[in-house]
């Protein structure tokens, strides 16, 4: 067997052993991609692993640091979206955050060259909304081509420290979701997923 | 310093200077992935820098799985292995079992021996699709699957009004299957709430 060790002091070294370790890191431009498995997995069986050691379960991430705040409806862009974690302050009973165009989902996902058909992305809408009026909620709503859940799954209540156990939407102030797409045009599902 | 860049066209190539390994188009890996080396507890080994505007990642994956239809259901490895399950409650916490011990194995590779190692995780959601707020499910334990209780195993229908349901938190409930003992004929997998 040959283990390659690719290092900034060596360069490429194989020695006998397994695997490649790339002992400073690994950088790759824009729209490139990892793929971790078989594409084409027999059904039931998951291929793509990442390692990360016994006692490092959480992976450490790098992102942006938190964003404006939206107030009342809004209609989702792609920049929100690329945040990962939009904020938007209900005035109103099931304020309507609306999914974004099929275009700015395009552009979400690296333009017409590399949206593929099952790529998804995770993020958070959080409900900055704080004072006693249970009723001021926020309800995700379709766009053309964008489909979304129905009830509880798309409805995220307010961040009030009160007593919210008449509240009539469950959970706390953030709702999690997976928008996936469905076709190349820009078109997504989205599911609730905590 | 020696910089090492691999791409389509000019394949490995070493240059001087810094900044770790660059793969300028893409990286296929059959294997596993590895980051970090064997840490200190407490201290978190495994990172992936995604760029400052970069900071949800786009995974590509399957579709949910498609429901199995309402009332009792044992989650099988095709399921599971879409990360998103939909049952629908049919009473009061309605009984959804974990994979067999079979499906488990099979979910995380094939053969306990070869494809399993202690500290494998899956992250995968439960859905309960239900409409009426009585309709609840409840996560129950399989061969060597264990499950948490209480409310960390309950998840809630999908009503309009949740005010009166006994179940907290959204219809959608996120859990960490790991595998913790691979020394029985049966490996033990602990799942927990996230």
């Amino acid at each position: 067997m040959v283990k390659t060790v690719i290092s900034n002091s060596e360069g490429i070294v194989q020695t006998r052993g397994d695997g490649v370790v790339f002992q400073d890191g690994i950088t790759a431009p824009n729209h490139t991609s990892l793929t971790l498995g078989d594409t084409s997995q027999a059904v039931g069986t998951i291929t793509a692993r990442i390692r990360s050691n016994v006692n490092t379960g959480p992976i450490i991430g790098t992102g942006i640091t938190e964003q404006a705040t939206n107030n009342g409806a809004t209609i989702l862009t792609n920049t929100m979206l690329s945040q990962g974690y939009v904020t938007v302050t209900s005035d109103g009973a099931n304020v309507a955050v609306t999914m974004p165009t099929k275009a700015h989902i395009i552009e979400l996902f690296g333009g017409a060259d590399n949206i593929t058909v099952g790529d998804y992305i995770e993020w958070t809408l959080y409900n900055d909304f704080n004072s006693t009026t249970l009723t001021n909620t926020l309800k995700l709503t379709a766009n053309t081509g964008q489909t979304v859940q129905l009830n509880q799954c798309v409805l995220v209540r307010s961040q009030w420290q009160g007593n919210q156990s008449a509240n009539a939407v469950a959970g706390n102030a953030n709702g999690r979701f997976r928008t996936q797409v469905t076709n190349v045009d820009g078109s997504t599902a989205t599911f609730r997923i905590s | 310093m020696i910089k090492t860049i691999i791409n389509n066209s000019k394949g490995m190539v070493q240059y001087p200077g810094e900044g770790g390994t660059t793969f300028e188009n893409n990286l296929n890996s059959p294997g596993p992935v590895t980051l970090g080396t064997t840490p200190v507890l407490a201290e978190l080994a495994a990172r992936i820098n995604t760029g400052v505007l970069n900071t949800p990642v786009i995974h590509t994956g399957p579709p949910p799985a498609a429901g199995p239809g309402a009332g009792t259901h044992t989650i099988t490895a095709a399921e599971i292995a879409t990360g998103y399950v939909t049952v629908t409650g049919t009473g009061a916490n309605t009984a959804v079992t974990l994979p067999v011990a079979a499906d488990f194995v099979q979910v995380f590779g094939g053969t306990v021996t070869a494809d399993l190692t202690v500290g494998d995780a899956i992250e995968w959601c439960l859905h309960n699709d239900a409409t009426n707020v009585e309709h609840t499910v409840a996560l129950g334990s399989s061969d060597g699957a264990s499950t948490p209780s209480g409310q960390q195993q309950r998840v809630a229908a999908n009503s309009t009004d949740q005010s009166t349901s006994l179940v907290a938190g959204p219809p959608v409930a996120r859990f960490r299957s790991i595998v913790q003992d691979i020394s029985g004929v049966n490996p033990v997998i602990y799942t927990w709430r996230l």
